[in-house]
């Protein structure tokens, strides 16, 4: 298994490693069990000490791990999970550079958001209850990104889905938003249905391990991939679908992104954590994580190619007329971790998990932003009743255009980096013998264009012009000082959190260095997979292109937005409605899975127990035995001699099957 | 016919002389007795519990506790019988003689101490 | 005589004759005692005995296999570790079920001693069940658990609800004993053994008379489905489970059920296990992965219409059967037509008893003031007014469920990818069926945890809590276990693996009933037991 021989590195042990994960779980059992007793302070020192701690911690390993030959790795093997058959589960973690990154945005943005939160919940009964949540999230999100196999992601994949349920149902005396939890929950199972097909189907080729990383190369998911890639590429692809179909319920991508909207019902922080900076890109973390897969299989990537794209313009374009604050910024993200599935699709792993680090500082620092001005109109998320903040809520709105700014794509902030990463790929990348997806390229340029649009839509709506609510929630707005040093440093980061990543051309791409030993290989070397035009002159050509997008989506928001009043919005127009009605997407999905679901359930109750056990055999073998029937009426109206007659019936075709069928 | 089925033909022959038997029985008798039907003649146990009736009338519990306890005791000779003929035999077994009387005997007792259970509880009583 | 264990009989059996005592000794002390003095110290003492036992199984699993000297016992008992490893999640099921009783039966006003020598006795029918090496020892203890639960599900006798339960309970089980019965002559008929290895080597042979076994099967498959609560002779499940005292149903949901599937797997893999039969002119193989099917969309669908937690747990046991079932499916076989069983069924058997009881345990607190209907309204807001119980029902619906980190999702994860180890991926289907299903249970299940953590309508309709310390103290461990043995799964998984391996040894043991056989005729020892050379018809 030659092709395989690049992905062997040497592991460190680390112990360390097990305290980062351990942490949060511990804060979340303190706070979970006993944090009703403790004062807030106390809840506040366990909870945010306890994930700034891992922070500093996953610092120093990093550093280390800055410090190994290239491409090594820390790791750590706490216990065999369980064996069965020749496969060894073992419940262990490790550090290699792409976790690395993820683990710094995880735990930095997390110890953020947790600080954050402290101001957000003051006021609230469940205080303790939030942070023992918030915590448990943490704990389930470092182990998917910190597992060294398929089956120690799957855990943290399920617990952060479990705890993202239990968090957006926060404030569960609203039914609304409980339903919302269990809407995300169960589209997520959905996916995570795929995800465990998938494992299956590779726990059946596997070579005795799921592990990341292979021992000198061999034996890990690397070598199943290459021996299904050369023996089986139709089961492969299959494989890489489904492991897709999963990162869509996870990343809410079409057709399983409708859970992330109606997720926007729990704490505004949770939505930053959650449901902007990590969870919801667990998903490309994971098809990343699995990139010696997906790269061997074309047709999948095309697919994710594709579906990202779609997914990228087609939140883009609800999220241009939605009116609810936290609602536009849920499309953003659909619309954004679109972006970064193009990328994998594209080929562009380095790109998607760029964007992903980017887009965790940016959209983090804006859902928090809309926190601080949700939480200073006490709970009023409708822009249309906002507007001219900018005088009450200065550090907010800064960081809030800042962050506008780079999401939109304007040069030098973090998005216009991470973005033109991206769309470069998207326009030059290609394998052997086959064209750039020029198709990828236009669709994903297009929701640039609505994204730099919408955004300045909701900062002009709600910054801008002259307050459109009522006096006294005016007077009373005020900024909560502990909330805005997150949004600095986010906005700090949102910033200068671009440079790390600096264009082709310039050869100083740091984090394509740094990245090198997992994705290299799929662009250098004899086994290089993918292409990519090297001419500076391109590159910039395409940076300009974009920058001019940006630059008239934003010309469109302020035509239409930086005034006095709200313009009328066209609400009769067919394509305002479709899109006020997201497409119509969820009726669609009511209508076709949701609705006849419930109606088997009731049909088999009604119709099945009732009409035919009961009507059918009840009455007509009442009639038939009735003689005896008369003895056993005794206990019960005759339902028994129902069951007897399913067992009998149950016998008969079993025989028939028997005799006749088989 | 297959030879599979051969054994069977005796239970055939016993089943078909069983049923011909009693059709030709109560033909004759329907034949050849006088019939002078009266309600109690016409019930299927002539002084016995009535076997169609309301289902909610009461019935002492009695009579089936006295039938259990008879059943059980008619079953305990079942399997003491053939275990007395065979005794002498194994008496001979230095090895099993232990075991044979042994599990007879944790047989006795645990049917002493149902026994035990039931008078205490009353079954007896007949008041 | 071979086999030279160093074991006397006694000892080999004690497990049967400790739980034995302690049900001769709670009867004894039922009647002995005051008729309204509490009774729940028998559930302590009860409970002792099965602690007792499960000692003496795990210092017998040590030295397993083990071959009993006296003769009829050989036949009838097959000590091995499929039996020990069953016996002892029998027994754990058991031990808590018993706990749970303690402070609910007074709660229901029905605390009558008579329980728990019922329990034991159940527990002691279940136990030689899962050991049974022949036709009639199975027979005779699967009646001694029966009849012992039917009574049980009858318990709160001032209850029609409870009566009813009973009743129906007990007339369409006779029937399905019936059914076993017929299946147990006609197999005997086709093959003039009892013996699971006897008819196994009898069907081996080319004058077997294969129709009439065939029907034999079928009549033990409908047996085996009835007793597994299996689509389409589930019915009366949801009526029973929900009539019977919580108490009751838990054993019901744990104990009977891994008796029913560990008997029946071992008769069926034992006696019917060659590939010939199973896969070909007995395809019972076929016939369960179509139930397996049938079951899990009957229990799951129905279940989600349900509001009453009792009810809504015993369509989810329905749909529990079908994933069980599928653990039988492509059962390894050796080149001779040896049989095994991968670790699946008993891992998934424990896991399964340890969230039946944590769940049935909260529906046992939530049912103070003789509380009938284990509706929504009865452990609404359950995390406000106790927040253990509500997080041991959580535990319980999540391992349920089957996520990870719960031993439910360990025991999921094994059977499918034993399916699909033993069927060379032929089962796919079947299993994604399996995980649409599972998909499908995440709605009931996860609303139990949305009402007990996120409503709040007990308050207008306080349901009394039953305080009890044992009630909890099983319930926890239970919860406790299940993430226990979810998390740490390797040794539960591999004595799992050891217990289902063990029926490999089958063949080895018929080779040894020849040797015994042969050593008797040889001396002319006195028979003991009539061991009639199988006649072949």
């Amino acid at each position: 298994m030659n092709e395989v021989e690049h992905l062997a590195h040497a592991a460190h042990e680390s112990s360390l490693l097990p305290w980062i994960i351990l942490l949060p779980l511990l804060g979340a059992i303190l706070n979970g069990l006993f944090g009703k007793r403790y004062s807030q302070k106390t809840v506040s020192l366990i909870g945010v000490g306890s994930v700034v701690t891992a922070f500093v911690l996953s610092t120093l390993e990093v550093i280390r791990l800055a410090g190994l030959p290239e491409g090594d790795y820390l790791s750590v093997d706490l216990w065999r999970w369980f064996s069965a058959g020749e496969l060894n589960v073992e419940l262990s973690f490790m550090i290699d550079r792409l976790s690395a990154i993820m683990l710094m945005v995880v735990t930095g943005v997390g110890s953020l958001i947790h600080v954050f939160s402290t101001g957000y919940m003051k006021t609230d009964e469940g205080y303790a209850r939030y942070f023992a949540y918030l915590n448990l999230f943490m704990f389930s999100m470092l182990l998917l990104i910190l597992g060294k196999n398929l089956l120690v992601l799957f855990v943290g994949w399920e617990g952060v889905g479990l705890c993202s349920y239990l968090l957006i149902g926060f404030w569960f005396s609203d039914m609304e938003k409980a339903e919302a939890g269990q809407k995300a929950f169960i589209t997520n199972r959905v996916g995570d249905l795929a995800f465990l097909i998938g494992t299956f189907i590779l726990l059946f080729y596997s070579y005795g391990s799921l592990d990341f990383v292979g021992v000198g190369g061999a034996g890990g998911l690397p070598q199943t991939a290459a021996y299904l890639g050369d023996k089986a590429p139709g089961m492969l692809t299959l494989v890489c679908i489904l492991f897709f179909i999963g990162a869509t319920g996870k990343s809410a991508q079409i057709p399983l992104y409708v859970w992330l909207p109606d997720a926007m019902a729990g704490p505004t922080p949770v939505s930053a954590l959650i449901h902007a900076a990590t969870m919801v890109t667990a998903g490309v973390y994971m098809m990343a994580r699995l990139n010696f897969m997906f790269a061997l299989s074309d047709v999948a990537m095309t697919v994710v190619a594709v579906v990202g794209a779609l997914t990228a313009l087609f939140a883009a374009t609800i999220g241009l007329v939605q009116n609810d604050i936290k609602k536009v910024l849920a499309y953003s993200t659909v619309s954004q971790i679109g972006f970064m599935v193009v990328s994998v699709g594209v080929g562009g792993f380095v790109g998607a998990i760029f964007h992903l680090m980017t887009h965790a500082f940016f959209k983090a620092c804006l859902f928090l932003g809309s926190g601080s001005v949700i939480h200073a109109l006490h709970h009023e998320q409708d822009i249309r009743k906002m507007g001219g903040l900018k005088a009450k809520l200065p550090v907010t709105r800064w960081t809030f255009l800042i962050s506008c700014l780079a999401i939109a794509g304007i040069p030098f902030f973090a998005g216009f980096f991470s973005k033109d990463e991206i769309l470069f790929f998207a326009a030059t990348a290609h394998r052997e013998g086959s064209n750039p997806m020029l198709f990828v390229y236009i669709v994903s340029v297009v929701a640039a264009l609505c994204t730099a649009f919408y955004m300045f839509r909701l900062y002009f709506l709600t910054f801008e012009g002259k307050y459109r609510g009522d006096k006294h929630t005016w007077d009373h707005a005020h900024e909560e000082p502990v909330m805005n040093w997150p949004l600095i440093v986010l906005a700090g980061l949102a910033t200068v959190g671009g440079f790390v990543g600096l264009p082709h051309f310039l050869h100083a791409h740091a984090l394509e260095g740094w990245l090198e030993p997992i994705f290299g290989w799929l662009y250098e070397g004899e086994h290089a997979i993918f292409h990519v035009s090297h001419s500076a002159g391109l590159e910039i050509a395409l940076m300009l292109g974009s920058v001019l997008i940006a630059l008239l989506g934003i010309a469109f928001a302020w035509r239409l937005y930086m005034r006095e009043k709200l313009p009328e919005a066209p609400v009769d127009a067919w394509w305002h409605k479709l899109l006020m009605n997201k497409y119509y997407v969820d009726e669609f999905y009511d209508a076709v899975l949701v609705r006849p679901l419930r109606a088997t359930a009731s049909f088999c109750h009604r119709v099945v127990d009732v009409r035919i056990i009961d009507g059918l055999f009840v009455r007509g073998s009442a009639r038939l035995v009735g003689a005896v029937g008369d003895g056993l009426r005794f206990f019960q109206n005759g339902d028994v001699q129902a069951y007897v007659t399913a067992i009998v019936v149950g016998i008969a075709a079993i025989l028939v099957v028997v005799e006749y069928l088989l | 016919m297959d030879p599979n089925y051969a054994p069977y033909v005796p239970v055939a022959v016993v089943s078909i002389l069983v049923v011909g038997l009693a059709a030709v029985i109560l033909l004759l008798n329907r034949m050849l007795g006088p019939r002078r039907p009266t309600r109690e003649k016409g019930i299927p146990y002539e002084s016995g519990v009535d076997p169609v009736s309301h289902p909610r009338r009461r019935f002492s519990v009695k009579f089936y506790m006295t039938a259990i306890l008879f059943l059980v005791f008619d079953l305990e000779v079942v399997f003491i019988y053939p275990w007395a003929t065979r005794f002498k035999a194994w008496l001979a077994d230095d090895a099993f003689a232990p075991v044979a009387l042994g599990s007879m005997l944790f047989f006795v007792l645990v049917l002493a101490l149902g026994l035990v259970y039931e008078w205490k509880r009353g079954a007896m009583n007949w008041e | 005589m071979q086999a030279a264990t160093t074991t006397s009989d006694l000892a080999i059996i004690s497990p049967l004759f400790i739980v034995c005592a302690m049900g001769l000794v709670a009867l004894l002390v039922a009647v002995f005692t005051p008729k309204d003095s509490f009774k729940g110290w028998l559930g302590y003492v009860v409970a002792f005995g099965f602690a007792l036992a499960l000692v003496a199984v795990v210092w017998l699993w040590k030295q397993a296999p083990l071959t009993l000297s006296n003769e009829s016992l050989f036949f009838a008992l097959s000590v091995d570790h499929f039996g020990l490893g069953l016996t002892a999640v029998i027994l754990i099921g058991g031990l808590l079920a018993a706990l749970t009783a303690v402070d609910y039966l007074p709660s229901q006003r029905s605390d009558h001693g008579e329980y728990y020598a019922l329990v034991a006795f159940a527990v002691l029918g279940m136990m030689a069940m899962v050991m049974s090496a022949d036709m009639l020892t199975f027979f005779v203890a699967l009646e001694l658990m029966s009849i012992s639960v039917y009574v049980l599900a009858g318990f709160k006798r001032q209850s029609a609800f409870s009566t009813e339960a009973a009743m129906k309970y007990f007339v369409t089980g006779s029937f399905a004993s019936a059914l076993l019965l017929l299946g147990i002559a006609f197999t005997y008929g086709a093959t003039g053994s009892i013996r699971f290895t006897e008819i196994a080597e009898a069907l081996a042979s080319p004058q077997a008379s294969l129709p009439i076994a065939q029907f034999g099967v079928v009549m033990l498959l409908a047996a085996f489905f009835f007793k597994v609560a299996a689509a389409p002779f589930h019915m009366w499940t949801p009526d029973v489970y929900e009539g019977a005292p919580t108490s009751v149903t838990a054993l019901m949901a744990t104990g009977v059920k891994v008796a029913a599937f560990g008997g029946f797997a071992r008769m069926f893999l034992t006696a019917f296990g060659d590939a010939r039969f199973r896969t070909g002119d007995l395809p019972w193989e076929t016939i369960i992965a179509i139930v397996a099917v049938a079951s899990m969309f009957a229990g799951n669908l129905m279940a989600l219409a349900q509001k009453n937690l009792k009810r809504m747990l015993a369509y989810s046991a329905i749909a529990h059967t079908g994933y069980i079932m599928l653990a039988m499916l492509a059962a390894p076989t050796s080149g001779d037509g040896t049989v095994w069983l991968g670790p699946g069924l008993i891992f998934y058997l424990l896991g399964y008893t340890l969230a039946s009881i944590a769940a049935f345990g909260v529906a046992s607190v939530v049912s103070g003031n003789d509380v009938e209907d284990v509706n929504e309204v009865a452990y609404a807001g359950l995390a406000k007014r106790s927040p253990a119980h509500a997080l041991i029902l959580a535990v319980a619906m999540l391992s349920l469920l089957g996520i990870p980190l719960t031993a439910g999702f360990i025991g999921k994860l094994t059977i499918f990818a034993e399916v699909l180890d033993g069927s060379h991926n032929e089962y796919l289907w079947i299993v994604v069926v399996a995980v649409i299903n599972s998909i499908i249970s995440a709605f009931y299940y996860l609303r139990v945890i949305l009402v007990a953590y996120m409503r709040d309508e007990a308050a207008e309709r306080p349901i009394q809590l039953v305080s009890s310390r044992s009630l909890t103290l099983a319930a926890g461990l239970a919860a406790f276990l299940t993430l226990v043995v979810g998390l740490v799964p390797s040794r539960a998984l591999m004595a799992s693996g050891k217990a289902g391996g063990s029926l490999a040894d089958s063949k080895a043991r018929a080779a040894s009933t020849a040797t015994v056989n042969d050593v008797h005729t040889e001396a002319d020892a006195p028979a003991t037991a009539s061991a009639p050379k199988a006649t072949k018809l």
